[in-house]
């Protein structure tokens, strides 16, 4: 009996025009996504791979300099971008791409693509993430609105039921078939796009297989949750008119208002700070060893000639203005650890509260989840920025070191000058994307989140068709 | 029927039931929050212009009080005083007067520069990029938003019915027996529906426009509502048509409701992210990190003809004799020449980048015909001053301003010759020219145009279809 309802469900739809409609359309969509996504993908990858070189070999050619000015100039950090971000990019428009592993500070990343943009792609991105997150549930609802409400108009419902069918029949008939049915497009969309993302030279994360299976678990949770959402709401509404306006209501309200009044409720309650007081934090963390306190210095100059038993820094087996860099670098990092740390406590503190509202929208449980499998969210950024500051920390201390031990002892000695040799000895950056099973605590709220959303969608399902039954059976 | 009779009907079965109040109250608290969201976003914008501004000043107050000291004595402190190369002139982007209505791509983009000697154009905006690119993924909550995107779906679902629904529930016929015209009270029912949320939406509008965020005069800012609020009628005047049309045509409501959704979810998601994408893959902007490469190839390669340079200069300025015997200033005019020629070398890679965003905006502007909510969005925001072509603008000004700058402290610092108070004082104060509204009209007018006769040939169209003999309308 159960295979009779989905089968008779999956004629229904064979012979829906809507249905047909937007499968065309729901497809189209994810190919064209699809094949945008990757080439987009290739060229940011051509263009990495190309700036790794050119910096590479600028570096090495700046020909004799004073180690600390080459610090200065120094190198910079290339954000790789892993194969998924083709099927989900995250945030990769939205962040910088390239971080300077200067001297002194600690600097942002930088060039974000969404720049160049301009004002396209204001309301809606073409990817296919995003239209598996935002165009398939309107896909299912459009189609499951008159599932229930539609048989009931039509009395069919009352005849099923008369027929001594089981409610739990009826109920894993109808979800069987709006599975198999609504599965047969949003299935080959899913596993098509993570196929042709996968085409290229990119940089493949070494867990993908686990990432992908996890992508594939995720939208499944996340349409049966949609499904059962759907069918419920037509088996409780009055008519399939009711239906219909109920689930559009509901998806303009959970998935298009309140993510956009969540993000701009949680910048004003959790504002990030200006970027100007950011300039002036970081100024401050590195000038504060030069400019503050004078007593510091000499208190830390007293301890060194002390440790070295001499009276005068000319005595010391080493420049001391070199030792005094890296001393204050190593002062100014204690800053930036305190600057970079409150405005990550502010980014969480505004991405707790989108959690918080996904609650009552199961678009950013997906989202947080989905782009963090795909290695292209804010957790798997900031990993980058983390490890681009530890490469700064390494090269700084390189340049410092050689200035130390090569200058003549005493001041800073800015006649000394080194070249290729030590410019070789800096090594290029490296950045291996987090593997899942390390930031998986990250995701864990997101991935249960998802889980009571399917199990709650087909609980709902039942209880309502089961509703239904009662009071046919009234 | 007279029309109010047709308002006591509504009044029972709309205006005055949970639905109605529903949608008005959604209205009220959506545009409201999306208003008070741009207001504090604006207000704290405006807060950091101002203390950007102020301590630039003071800088450049003491640096100019420097060298009237010098004028006057004939004696300067040390190298660094009254150096040009510690003239800073704060460049500004003024939010538009109506900025928090749209916030658009503004919030990506820097609105504060540094001009002075120490940077060249490729470096003049900062690091500004610290916002949440998580939240930036998702989008801005602005009024723009809940009229584009809100108002034509609660449209929708205020009317889909009008016709249909009486027909389902016999009442058209009802009022055809009673002699009254069916079709003068669809258009009634229309427009009381559609009129009431209009009113709740323009009234929020109004109450906003009169509680500027601070530092924002209202006089402009109540110029720009007027306009504003016309280009938002215009785009619901075509949703109003589409909505009456289909309503005409259909003889169920759930058709109507299904095929409106469907084509709001084409013009307002589909088409803009897939023009977005086309834009994007016709004319790609250059690789921003092939730019970085450049700029710092040119910057090593002009560090190490420095000496050519400044001869070059020189043959170009004979008039201007060198003596550099000064440390801080010898390394200035080597940075500052540098600077300049790696600039003038990279300013080609620049100019493509604009070549390319102009080009983008241009398909984009002819794809926005396709989509009324590209016109009604693109349009609005340029009206309030939040479209990526303003942020643009104060780019190119804030360049221009900061090449005028240069020119007048590039002589000074090659000749190692302190600037005159007299030329000091001929630098000019950055100010950011917006576009009056008079340019803002002649841009927009156009598309304007094209949305009222798409509004005025949907509604001759039902009006035509609605004038059909009673039989078939029935």
């Amino acid at each position: 009996m159960i295979l009779d309802i989905a089968r008779n469900e999956l004629r229904g739809y064979s012979r829906n025009g809507i249905f047909i409609g937007l499968s065309v359309a729901l497809l189209s969509l994810v190919l064209t996504a699809s094949i945008v996504s990757g080439q987009r993908l290739a060229t940011f990858e051509r263009e990495r791979i190309a700036a790794e070189v050119i910096d590479h070999e600028v570096w090495n050619s700046q020909g004799e300099q004073n180690p600390h000015s080459a610090a200065h100039f120094s190198r910079y950090a290339f954000k790789p971008i892993p194969s998924l971000v083709a099927f989900d990019p995250g945030v990769v428009d939205y962040a910088g791409v390239a971080q300077w592993m200067e001297a002194h500070y600690q600097h942002p990343a930088v060039f974000r693509r969404v720049e160049d943009v301009g004002d396209a792609r204001v309301f809606a991105s073409l990817s296919p993430a995003w239209i598996l997150q935002y165009g398939a549930p309107l896909f299912f609802f459009l189609v499951l609105f008159s599932s229930i409400a539609g048989e009931r108009e039509r009395g069919t419902l009352r005849q099923i039921l008369a027929s001594g069918v089981r409610t739990r029949d009826l109920i894993a008939g109808k979800l069987l078939g709006a599975t198999l049915g609504l599965g047969a497009i949003v299935v080959p969309a899913l596993a098509l796009s993570l196929v042709m993302v996968r085409v290229g030279d990119v940089q493949v994360l070494p867990d993908i297989g686990v990432r992908s299976v996890g992508l594939v678990l995720a939208y499944c949770a996340y349409f049966v949750a949609v499904a059962g959402l759907a069918i419920g709401v037509s088996a409780l509404a009055r008519d399939k008119r009711t239906a219909l306006i109920a689930l559009v209501a509901i998806w303009s309200m959970i998935f298009l208002i309140l993510p956009r009044f969540a993000v701009g409720s949680a910048s004003t309650l959790f504002p990030t700070p200006e970027a100007e007081t950011l300039a002036k934090e970081r100024e401050a963390a590195t000038n504060d060893w030069w400019y503050g306190d004078e007593e510091r210095r000499e208190a830390v100059k007293r301890s060194v000639l002390a440790e070295y038993g001499v009276s005068d820094i000319k005595d010391l087996p080493f420049n001391y203005g070199a030792f005094m860099l890296q001393y204050s670098e190593e002062d100014a990092n204690i800053g930036f650890e305190r600057i970079y740390g409150r405005l990550n406590a502010t980014y969480e503190r505004q991405e707790g509260f989108l959690d918080a509202i996904s609650v009552l929208s199961p678009v950013f449980a997906i989202k947080g989840l989905s782009s963090g499998l795909a290695g292209t969210d804010r957790v798997h950024h900031q990993a980058f920025s983390d490890a681009a500051e530890a490469h700064r920390r390494v090269i700084v201390k390189q340049l410092n070191d050689d200035l130390m031990y090569n200058a003549a002892p005493g001041e800073y000695d800015s006649t000394y000058s080194a070249g290729t040799d030590l410019w070789a000895q800096i090594e290029d950056f490296e950045h291996t994307p987090p593997s899942f099973a390390v930031v998986r605590g990250s995701y864990l709220f997101n991935a249960i989140l998802l889980l009571v959303y399917a199990v709650g969608g087909a609980y709902f399902a039942c209880f309502a068709i089961q509703r239904v039954q009662r009071r046919i059976a009234q | 029927m007279s029309f109010s009779t047709t308002f006591f009907l509504e009044r029972r079965i709309f205006v005055g039931t949970a639905a109605g109040k529903t949608a008005a109250i959604v209205i009220l608290i959506v545009a409201l929050a999306a208003g008070f969201v741009g207001k504090d976003n604006i207000s704290r914008t405006v807060d950091v212009h101002t203390s950007f501004v102020e301590e630039k000043s003071a800088a450049l107050d003491e640096w100019r009080n420097a060298i009237a000291e010098i004028e006057r004595t004939g004696e300067a402190a040390d190298g660094y005083s009254a150096n040009p190369m510690r003239i800073v002139i704060p460049a500004v982007a003024t939010p538009g007067p109506l900025a928090d209505f749209a916030a658009g791509s503004v919030a990506i983009y820097p609105t504060t520069a540094s001009l002075g000697g120490w940077t060249n154009a490729a470096g003049l905006f900062g690091e500004y990029e610290y916002a949440n690119p998580t939240l930036l993924s998702v989008g801005q909550f602005d009024l723009t938003f809940v009229a584009v995107l809100l108002m034509p779906l609660l449209m929708i679902a205020v009317s889909f019915d009008v016709l249909a629904g009486d027909r389902e529930r016999g009442r058209a016929h009802f009022i055809a027996l009673q002699g009254g015209h069916v079709r003068a009270s669809v258009w009634e029912r229309l427009i009381i529906r559609n009129g009431m949320i209009w009113a709740v939406f323009v009234a929020c509008a109004i109450i906003l426009a009169f509680i500027p965020p601070v530092g924002i005069s209202l006089g402009p800012r109540l110029a720009r509502t007027v306009v504003w609020l016309a280009v938002a009628l215009a785009y619901a005047a075509f949703w109003f048509g589409l909505i009456a049309l289909f309503v005409a045509v259909s003889k169920r409501s759930e058709t109507v409701a299904s095929a409106l959704f469907a084509v709001w979810t084409i013009f307002v998601l589909a088409i803009p992210a897939v023009g977005g994408a086309i834009a994007e893959s016709q004319y790609p902007p250059p690789s921003r990190l092939a730019f970085l490469s450049e700029v710092r190839q040119a910057e090593v390669t002009a560090l190490n003809e420095t000496a050519e340079l400044r001869s070059g200069f020189l043959l170009d300025h004979p008039e201007l004799s060198v003596k550099v015997d000064d440390n801080a200033r010898s390394y200035a005019s080597v940075a500052l020449l540098a600077l300049t020629e790696a600039e003038k070398r990279t300013t080609p890679v620049l100019d493509q980048f604009a070549v390319s965003r102009e080009k983008q905006r241009q398909v984009v502007g002819s794809i926005q015909y396709l989509s009324p909510a590209m016109i009604a969005d693109r349009s609005l925001s340029i009206i309030a001053g939040g479209d990526a072509a303003r942020a643009f603008a104060f780019q190119d000004q804030a360049r221009q301003a900061f090449a005028d700058l240069r020119d007048r402290i590039l002589p000074s610092v090659i000749a190692d010759k302190r600037m005159t108070l007299q030329e000091y004082d001929a630098i000019p104060v950055f100010a950011f020219k917006d576009r009056t509204i008079g340019q803002i009209l002649s841009q927009i007018a156009v598309p304007l145009v094209y949305l009222a006769v798409l509004a005025v040939a949907l509604l001759v169209a039902a009006r035509r279809r609605l004038s059909a003999p009673l039989e078939r309308l029935l």
